[in-house]
């Protein structure tokens, strides 16, 4: 890879995403490479908490990016980047969602590796544990409020952003968000509660 | 005026969000407008009036601190999941490898997609297909059924009689809208299509049609000999008709176009008139 993804995305610059699509609107298909490998980290992430499928996350990132070829002679800099993509892409996963065999494809994740890991990194697994749950907590909540709540918390869109990729109003957004965000606090708890009670290696 | 005014709007807030819990079960007992502030807080969302406004609460109010700091270690949490730093090297390489392979899956496609004549797409793409098949055999059908119409008029026409014409246009009619399966048609088997003859055979195969060819020809249209008897008129009726008795009408009838020409114009005008009417009546 010639560029490292991580280092581009981190740097998230929205001059240099526009700048990349209108010089892959004249023909450069270089700058499309670039784009792809800037967003398509991010992307795939967001799809598979909304889609709760690794695989087929991954195919709509390729859907979504294959659009954003087609479409590049109708690309205007009015909005970001990353808006109009991340609008491509949740109307595909809302797409997605709507055909019943994919909804709820939340597949138990094995917790062995975490429940035996020892006392000394026993924070840090508690900190990835939760992490863990809180991703799949997420992916319990109805889809527009996780949609908000990933793209606004986890992400850092704006209200206005998210409200463009969600074609809604920010006040709508800032409802969706704090539902969603309020709704975890209420599981996580439930989820700490559970691993207080869990035993710990040592205490048996 | 101002602090009633806020308050107002507080309270219509509150009202707005204690709607919207009422509609939703699950976070029913979580919205209201503090908690929503708290969140669009956490998400740098507020007003630099209202964020000041709420940072000076959270330092009064220790449950409502509380209650930020809650909502605040989701947004931890969430940030942690895609916070580079908290993967291992391997899930960096695992999620390097899935990039790389969708990319390279993205440019296969684009590279069929953009490819000149190329079927990439299937049924899905090209959905003209079906439709097409079914309009080839009957293309075909009505195709064949011109063919016969034109071989069959070029070659003498049908012959025969109207009945026999009208069993050859049934014929093509029920083959125009009944084309076999699959939609092949045995040209060569239509009706009064045989496969064209050689050309040297076609000066005898004329003479055989006009021999084929049924003679139409009415008993009452017997050709005229000069032996038949002519009847003469034994009397010129333009010598006995009474020119002065006429009138207008019946002078026109009695003479032809020509000689009216020589009639007075000015005169004879209404006649003119009324003989043109019934020149274009005629013609109609």
């Amino acid at each position: 890879m010639e560029n490292d993804p991580e280092v581009e995305v981190e740097q998230k610059d929205p001059d240099l995403d526009v700048a990349l699509m209108l010089a892959f609107r004249d023909g450069d298909e270089a700058a499309f490479d670039r784009l792809f490998r800037r967003w398509a980290g991010p992307l795939l992430r967001y799809l598979e908490r909304m889609i709760g499928d690794g695989a087929v996350a991954e195919e709509l990132v390729q859907e979504t990016f294959f659009r954003v070829h087609r479409a590049r002679a109708r690309y205007e800099s009015r909005a970001r980047f990353s808006t109009w993509l991340y609008r491509i892409a949740t109307n595909l996963a809302i797409n997605e969602l709507k055909r019943p065999r994919r909804r709820h494809v939340h597949q138990e994740e094995d917790k062995s590796d975490l429940q035996a890991v020892g006392s000394g990194v026993e924070e840090e697994v508690d900190a990835k544990r939760l992490g863990v749950d809180v991703g799949r907590e997420l992916e319990k909540l109805p889809e527009r409020q996780r949609m908000a709540l990933w793209l606004s918390a986890a992400e850092g869109h704006s209200y206005a952003e998210v409200a463009l990729i969600l074609e809604t109003t920010e006040k709508s957004v800032k409802a969706l968000v704090h539902r969603g965000r309020a709704a975890l606090v209420v599981r996580m708890g439930d989820c700490a509660g559970s691993m207080a009670s869990m035993p710990r290696r040592g205490t048996i | 005026m101002a602090k009633k005014k806020n308050r107002s709007a507080t309270e219509s807030k509150a009202r707005r969000a204690a709607g919207e819990a009422k509609a939703s079960e699950q976070s029913s007992a979580l919205v209201g407008t503090e908690d929503a502030d708290l969140s669009a807080f956490l998400d740098g969302e507020l007003s630099p009036e209202d964020e000041a406004e709420l940072r000076s609460r959270l330092t009064a109010e220790p449950s409502l601190a509380a209650r930020c700091a809650e909502l605040g270690e989701v947004s931890g949490h969430l940030r942690r999941l895609v916070d580079p730093e908290m993967r291992s090297e391997a899930q960096t390489h695992a999620e390097e490898a899935r990039i790389e392979g969708m990319h390279a899956a993205l440019r296969r496609r684009l590279e069929i997609e953009d490819a000149p004549g190329e079927d990439t797409e299937g049924a899905r793409v090209i959905p003209l297909r079906p439709a097409l098949g079914r309009f080839i055999p009957a293309a075909a059908a009505a195709l064949a059924a011109g063919l016969v119409v034109y071989l069959g008029l070029g070659l003498g026409g049908f012959g025969g009689s109207d009945a026999e014409n009208s069993g050859v246009a049934e014929e093509v009619a029920v083959v125009a809208t009944d084309p076999p399966e699959g939609g092949a048609i045995d040209l060569e088997a239509l009706p009064g299509n045989s496969a064209p003859p050689p050309s040297s055979d076609i000066a005898a195969l004329e003479t055989e049609l006009e021999a084929d060819a049924p003679v139409v020809q009415a008993e009452s249209f017997r050709a005229v000999t000069d032996e038949d008897p002519v009847e003469v008129a034994e009397t010129d009726p333009f010598e006995t008709l009474d020119w002065a008795a006429l009138d207008d009408e019946e002078l026109a009838i009695a003479l032809d176009f020509d000689v009216l020409a020589d009639f007075d114009v000015i005169e004879n005008l209404e006649l003119l008139e009324l003989l043109d009417e019934l020149d274009t009546m005629e013609q109609i």
